[in-house]
C-alpha cells in the first residue's frame, strides 16, 4: 500500500506542478483587467463578485431566472445590462439577498424568503420607518440601505449642464480662454470623469494614483478652444494614446450598437476585451499605490488568470468530494477487500492537491500568506491538519493521524459551504500588512490549531475504542494524541510569544490581554496542564485523552469564539457573527462527552 | 517545611496555578465583552492582587521546581532551560513595568513635543506665570485624600490637599447661569426663576432692568425649565401683547444644562443663541488663563447694531455613579491648593490627553489641572504630516502614516509596522490618526516606548522558550516520567 500511496502523491504533484505551469505561462489573457473594492480583478470575475454582494450568489438561481429577462442570465450580462440601459429592467427582480430574520421581521418582509426585489424593499423602508436596538440588525440594514444606494447610483449619468455651460458662455462673448476657464471652474473635468459612471471601472486614471474609471467616462467631452467646439477629451487613462482612441472608438460603437442593433454584439464585446487587454500589458508589475515601505502593483496576466481560475472551478466541493470518497474507501478496504487501499490512497491524495491548489492559488493571486480572515483560516487550519497527519504516517506508519485529519477536513470544508462565508478575495487590513510577521506568528498559531483539531478527534475515538474495550488500537491513538498535542504546543506557546514580540515591535506593547491574547494564554495553560498531568503521571492515557477533548474545546473559543462570541478586541479582523447557537450546542455535546466519560470511568475503575 | 516546599515545587501546585490563571483570564474576556470595557476587565482581574500574587506564585513554583531537582543531571536540560526561558520573559516585563516607559503623545499636524504622557496616571500640574514656568507635578493616588507629595518641589511653600475624589462625574462648564444666578458681566447677577414646578404661571417675570451699552434699557429674564422653545415663545406672546414693549434678553436653562439665549428687539425681531455646557462655542482667555477664561454673545438688532455681552466661564462638576465602561468615566479631584497664607478650594476634572484648560487659583498666581502623569523626552517631535491612505475606490485603509521630525533636523516616516527607533532606544509608534475624512488637519497619537531589558532578558527568554520546548518534544516525549 506504502508503494502506491508514493506513486500516487508523486503523480499527483506531478498534476499540481502541470497547474502551476499552466497558470505560469497564460500567455493569452480570457478577461480584461477592471478595478472592483479596492482590487484589480478579471472582469468576469467582477460581474460575478458583484452580484455576490448584493445576492450573496455568484450566478442567479434557476428558480428566480423567469424574475429576470431572459437575456439577462449570466451576470457579466446582468451587468452590461445595468451599464448601458440603468436599472429599470430589473427592479422587480429579486436581486437584494436578506438572510437576517431578525431584519426580515423588523421590514416585516416574508420570513421564507431569502431574496427581494428593488422596489420591494424601497417600499417597505420608506413605510417602516424602523430603528433596531440590536447592534447586528442595525448594522445588516445600514448595509442593506448602502447596497440600495448604490444600486439607484447606477441610473446617475451625467446630465448635459456641461453643454449647457458651454452654450451659455457661447452666447456672452468671451474670450475662448474665459470660456475655456469657467467649464474647468464650473465642471472640473476629474470629477466629471469620476462620476462618469460606477460600474465596468476599466480605465486606470493618470491622475489619481489607483484611480479606475468607468467606462462611461470615454464619452466625456472637453471644450477645444482652437476650434471653439466640444470634443471628446483626451487620454486621461494610464493606457497608451493609441491604443486609448481605439478603445473609444470601440466603446462607442458597442454601445450604439448594444442600443440599437445586437446582431454583432458578441464581436464587439470581444474586439474591446481584447483592445483593453492589449493596453493594460504595459502597466503590468508597476506600482498604482505608494506608501512607506510598500507599494501595490498592477497584477499580472497569470495572477489575473489564476483569479479566473480560483472561481471557475469549484474547488472547494471538489476537495469535499474526493476526502469523502477516500474515507468511504478506507472503510470498504477495511471491512471488504484491502485492494481498495491504493484507489483509496491515490483519491486522498487528489483532495489533498486540491487542498494544496486552492491554498497555493490564494497565496499567488493575493501575494501573501492565506491566514488574514475566518475563511482562510478555515482552509488553512485542516490543510495543517493534513500535512501533520501526511507526517505522522511517513514516519510512523500511522493511519489512524490522516484519516482523522481527512475527516476533520471534511468537516471543516463542509462548515464553510453551509456558513456561506464569502469565499472572495479580498485586500488586507492595513494592521496585517506585514509579510515576515504574518508568515511567522499567524502561521504558527493557526497552524497550532490544526494539530489540536486533530488531536481533540483522534481523543474522541481513543474515548470511543475505550469504552467499547477496543484495546488493541488504544496505544497507537495515545501515542498519536501525545504527537499531535507536542506539535500543536511547540507551535502555539512560541507562536503567541512571536505574536508578542510582533506587537512590540509594531505597537510598543508586548502583552495587553487583548481577548485573543488572552484566549492563546487559555489554550496553552490548558495544554501545558494537560501535559504536566500527564508527564507527571498524575494521569493515565484516558486523562490525556479528556484533556485533549477539553483542550479542543479552548482552542474553538480562541478560534470562532474570541471573534463571534465575545467580538471585541484589537484582533478584529473576521470579526462577524452567525452560528452562536450552533456553536454552543457543540459545546455543550463535547462538554457532556467530558462528563460522561469521566462518570463512566470512574465506575469502570 | 520540607513538604512545604515540595508542594511549592509540584506539578500540582503548577497545574493549580495555570488552571486558576486560566479561570481569572477566562472570566476576564467575558467581563470584557459585557461591559465592552478592558479596563473593567483589567480591575478585577489582570491589575487585581491576586493576579499578581498567582504570577509570583508561578515564579516561586518554577523556582523551586527546578531547585528540587538539584543536582542537575543532563535529564533536565531541556526542562531547565524551557523554565529558564519563561523567568527571563516573567523578569524582563517586570524591569519594563519598572524602569521602561509606555506613553502617548499627541500632535496635530504642524505641532511640535517632547512631553509623553502615562495613559491613566493621575497628577495635579501647577505653573506659575513666571517667565520660566516653572512647572510642578503632584503624583494623585486615588481615593486616598490628605497632602499630595510633589514629585519635584519647584514652587516654594506650596501644597496640595486632597479634599475629595470622585471617580465619575458630571461635569459642567457654567457660562451665564451658575446656581441660582445669572451673570452678565459689569452688571449685578440677577435671579433666576424655575418654571419647571410653577405651571400654572400666567406671566413670566423680569428678574431686572438694566441698561446696557451706555443708553439702552433691557429686561433681563433667567429661567430654568424643560422646554426653552415653548419658553421663548410665551415671552414673545407677552412681547407682542404688551402696551410697551421693552427689549428683553431671555437666559433659558434646559434639562441638559445647556443656556439658551433669545434676544427681542421692539419690533418683534428675535435672535437665538445655543449655550453647551460641555464645549464652549466661543472663548476668550485672559491673560493666557491666568485671569480666566470668558465666553461672549453677540446681540445683534437692526435698531442698535451688533454688541457683545460677556460673562466669565466657571466649571462645576455633581458626582454620579461610577460607569462601567471605566474608560469613559471622568474622575473629579476636589482640592485644597495652599501657598503661604493663601489658600482656595478648587475642582478640577481629569483631562484625558493633558489639552484641555487649566484653571487659575489664588487671584491667578497659578494654573492648576488634574491630567496624567507628563514625562519629559530626550528628543523633540514635529509631526509633519499625517495621512490615511486607502485601497483605491474604498473607504478600506491601505497605510496610516506620518512625517516626524526629530529635533528639528533629522525626518522620518513612520507607519503602521513600520517604527522609528531613536540611537538612545526610544521607539516611536504610530497608534492612531484622528479624523479620517480628507482635508481635515490630523491629530495623530504616537505611542513612545523605552525598554531597557528586552534585548537582554525578554527576547532572548522568548527564544531559549521556544528551543527549550522543542527539545522537550525531540527528547523523549512519549514516554512517562518514571
Amino acid at each position: 500500500m506504502h508503494t502506491h500511496l508514493k506513486t500516487n502523491t508523486i503523480l499527483s504533484f506531478l498534476l499540481l506542478l502541470i497547474l502551476i505551469t499552466q497558470i505560469a505561462t497564460a500567455s493569452q489573457l480570457a478577461d480584461a483587467p477592471s478595478s472592483y473594492q479596492g482590487r484589480i480583478r478579471p472582469t468576469h470575475v467582477y460581474a460575478q463578485q458583484w452580484l455576490q454582494e448584493i445576492y450573496q450568489k455568484p450566478s442567479i438561481k434557476n428558480i428566480h431566472l423567469n424574475q429576470f429577462p431572459t437575456e439577462l442570465a449570466t451576470p457579466l450580462q446582468l451587468l452590461w445590462h445595468l451599464h448601458f440601459q440603468g436599472t429599470k429592467a430589473v427592479q422587480n427582480s429579486p436581486l437584494f439577498a436578506i438572510r437576517q430574520s431578525t431584519l426580515k421581521q423588523a421590514l416585516s418582509l416574508d420570513p421564507k424568503q431569502e431574496h427581494f426585489s428593488y422596489n420591494q424593499l424601497c417600499k417597505t423602508l420608506t413605510t417602516n420607518s424602523m430603528k433596531s436596538d440590536d447592534k447586528v440588525t442595525a448594522n445588516e440594514l445600514a448595509s442593506l440601505q448602502q447596497k440600495l444606494n448604490s444600486f439607484q447610483l447606477i441610473n446617475e449619468r451625467p446630465d448635459n449642464s456641461y453643454e449647457k455651460t458651454f452654450l451659455e458662455l457661447k452666447g456672452k462673448n468671451l474670450s475662448n480662454q474665459e470660456i475655456a476657464q469657467q467649464l474647468e471652474q464650473q465642471h472640473p473635468l476629474d470629477k466629471r470623469l469620476a462620476q462618469a459612471g460606477t460600474l465596468f471601472r476599466l480605465l486606470p486614471s493618470r491622475k489619481k494614483q489607483g484611480e479606475w474609471l468607468s467606462l462611461h467616462a470615454l464619452k466625456t467631452k472637453v471644450y477645444d478652444s482652437t476650434t471653439h467646439s466640444l470634443i471628446p477629451a483626451g487620454n486621461f487613462t494610464r493606457f497608451p494614446d493609441s491604443s486609448f482612441q481605439k478603445i473609444r472608438q470601440a466603446y462607442v460603437k458597442l454601445e450604439q450598437s448594444y442600443v440599437t442593433d445586437i446582431r454583432h454584439i458578441e464581436e464587439q464585446f470581444a474586439e474591446l476585451e481584447f483592445l483593453l487587454i492589449e493596453a493594460y500589458r504595459p502597466l503590468i508589475d508597476l506600482p498604482f499605490l505608494q506608501a512607506e515601505g510598500k507599494q501595490l502593483r498592477y497584477p499580472s496576466e497569470s495572477q489575473l488568470y489564476a483569479e479566473t481560475l480560483y472561481f471557475r472551478y469549484p474547488w472547494i466541493e471538489a476537495t469535499i468530494a474526493c476526502y469523502l470518497v477516500a474515507l468511504l474507501l478506507f472503510l470498504a478496504a477495511t471491512t471488504l477487500t484491502s485492494r481498495l487501499l491504493p484507489i483509496a490512497g491515490a483519491v486522498l491524495a487528489l483532495g489533498m492537491i486540491l487542498h494544496t491548489s486552492l491554498l497555493a492559488l490564494r497565496i499567488f493571486i493575493l501575494a501573501r500568506p492565506p491566514v488574514s480572515n475566518m475563511f482562510e483560516t478555515i482552509l488553512y487550519v485542516p490543510w495543517i491538519g493534513m500535512i501533520l497527519g501526511f507526517v505522522l504516517w511517513s514516519y510512523s506508519r500511522q493511519k489512524l493521524p490522516i484519516l482523522t485529519a481527512t475527516i476533520a477536513s471534511v468537516i471543516l470544508l463542509l462548515l464553510l459551504k453551509v456558513t456561506q462565508i464569502n469565499i472572495g478575495l479580498e485586500n488586507v487590513q492595513a494592521v496585517l500588512d506585514s509579510q515576515y510577521w504574518l508568515i511567522i506568528h499567524v502561521l504558527m498559531v493557526v497552524g497550532s490549531y490544526g494539530a489540536f483539531i486533530l488531536c481533540s478527534l483522534l481523543a474522541h475515538q481513543y474515548l470511543y475504542h475505550h469504552l467499547r474495550n477496543h484495546t488493541t488500537k488504544l496505544d497507537e491513538l495515545a501515542k498519536a494524541i501525545l504527537q499531535t498535542m507536542y506539535i500543536g504546543t511547540a507551535l502555539l506557546i512560541p507562536g503567541t510569544i512571536l505574536g508578542g514580540i510582533w506587537a512590540a515591535e509594531s505597537w510598543g506593547r508586548f502583552w495587553d490581554w487583548d481577548p485573543k491574547e488572552s484566549w492563546a494564554f487559555i489554550s496553552a495553560c490548558t495544554y501545558v496542564a494537560v501535559i504536566h498531568l500527564y508527564r507527571f503521571r498524575v494521569v493515565g492515557d484516558r486523562g490525556l485523552a479528556i484533556g485533549a477533548v477539553a483542550g479542543g474545546l479552548v482552542i474553538s473559543f480562541t478560534w470562532y469564539g474570541v471573534n463571534y462570541i465575545l467580538g471585541t478586541g484589537l484582533h478584529s479582523y473576521g470579526f462577524g457573527s452567525g452560528g452562536e447557537g450552533y456553536y454552543l450546542a457543540f459545546v455543550a455535546a463535547e462538554l457532556l462527552v467530558i462528563a460522561s466519560t469521566c462518570i463512566l470511568y470512574k465506575k469502570l475503575i | 517545611m520540607k513538604s512545604a516546599f515540595h508542594y511549592l515545587g509540584s506539578v500540582y501546585f503548577a497545574v493549580l496555578l495555570i488552571l486558576t490563571t486560566a479561570l481569572m483570564v477566562i472570566a476576564g474576556t467575558f467581563i470584557e465583552s459585557r461591559t465592552e470595557s478592558h479596563r473593567y476587565a483589567a480591575y478585577f482581574t489582570y491589575d487585581s492582587a491576586l493576579f499578581a500574587l498567582l504570577l509570583w506564585g508561578f515564579f516561586i513554583n518554577i523556582l523551586f521546581a527546578a531547585l528540587r531537582r538539584w543536582p542537575f543531571r543532563q535529564r533536565h536540560v531541556p526542562f531547565l532551560i524551557t523554565h529558564l526561558g519563561l523567568l527571563m520573559i516573567l523578569g524582563g516585563t517586570i524591569i519594563k513595568h519598572h524602569q521602561g516607559l509606555q506613553g502617548t503623545i499627541g500632535l496635530m499636524e504642524g505641532s511640535e513635543s517632547d512631553q509623553v504622557f502615562i495613559a491613566n496616571t493621575h497628577a495635579i500640574s501647577i505653573e506659575t506665570r513666571t517667565p520660566q514656568g516653572t512647572l510642578q507635578e503632584f503624583r494623585l493616588l486615588k481615593n486616598k485624600s490628605g497632602n499630595l507629595q510633589p514629585i519635584v518641589a519647584a514652587i516654594p511653600d506650596l501644597a496640595i490637599r486632597l479634599l475629595e475624589y470622585h471617580p465619575h462625574a458630571e461635569v459642567h462648564l457654567d457660562s451665564w447661569i451658575k446656581g441660582n444666578s445669572c451673570y452678565i458681566a459689569g452688571i449685578p447677577p440677577f435671579a433666576i426663576f424655575d418654571t419647571r414646578n410653577n405651571c400654572s404661571i400666567t406671566t413670566l417675570p423680569v428678574s431686572s432692568r438694566v441698561t446696557l451699552f451706555g443708553n439702552q434699557t433691557c429686561d433681563l429674564m433667567a429661567l430654568r425649565c424643560s422646554d426653552p422653545e415653548k419658553i421663548a415663545e410665551r415671552v414673545y406672546q407677552q412681547q407682542i401683547l404688551s402696551i410697551s414693549p421693552k427689549r428683553t434678553l431671555l437666559f433659558a436653562q434646559d434639562e441638559a444644562g445647556d443656556t439658551h439665549l433669545y434676544a427681542y428687539d421692539l419690533d418683534g425681531q428675535v435672535s437665538s443663541q445655543k449655550f453647551s455646557s460641555t464645549r464652549p462655542e466661543s472663548l476668550s482667555s485672559y491673560n493666557q488663563g491666568y485671569a480666566g477664561y470668558a465666553v461672549s454673545a453677540g446681540i445683534s438688532f437692526t435698531s442698535w447694531g451688533v454688541k457683545e455681552i460677556e460673562t466669565p466661564l466657571t466649571i462645576s462638576h455633581k458626582a454620579i455613579p461610577s460607569l462601567k465602561k471605566m474608560e469613559d468615566n471622568i474622575p473629579v479631584a476636589v482640592l485644597q491648593v495652599t501657598v503661604g497664607a493663601k489658600s482656595e478650594r478648587i475642582s478640577l476634572p481629569y483631562d484625558k490627553f493633558g489639552t484641555d484648560l487649566k484653571w487659575p487659583v489664588l487671584d491667578g498666581a497659578y494654573l492648576v489641572s488634574f491630567r496624567p502623569l507628563f514625562v519629559q523626552l530626550p528628543q523633540r517631535i514635529r509631526l509633519r504630516q499625517a495621512r490615511q491612505i486607502n485601497y483605491p475606490g474604498t473607504s478600506q485603509p491601505y497605510s496610516y502614516e506620518s512625517d516626524l521630525i526629530i529635533n528639528g533636523e533629522l525626518e522620518r516616516t513612520i507607519s503602521m509596522n513600520n517604527v522609528f527607533e531613536s540611537w538612545d532606544g526610544y521607539r516611536f509608534y504610530l497608534a492612531n490618526i484622528s479624523p479620517g475624512q480628507e482635508g481635515a488637519v490630523k491629530m495623530a497619537q504616537i505611542v513612545v516606548n523605552y525598554d531597557p531589558a528586552k534585548y537582554y532578558l525578554t527576547y532572548p527568554g522568548a527564544l531559549i522558550l521556544t528551543i527549550g520546548i522543542l527539545l522537550l518534544f525531540w527528547l523523549n516525549p512519549y514516554k512517562h516520567k518514571s
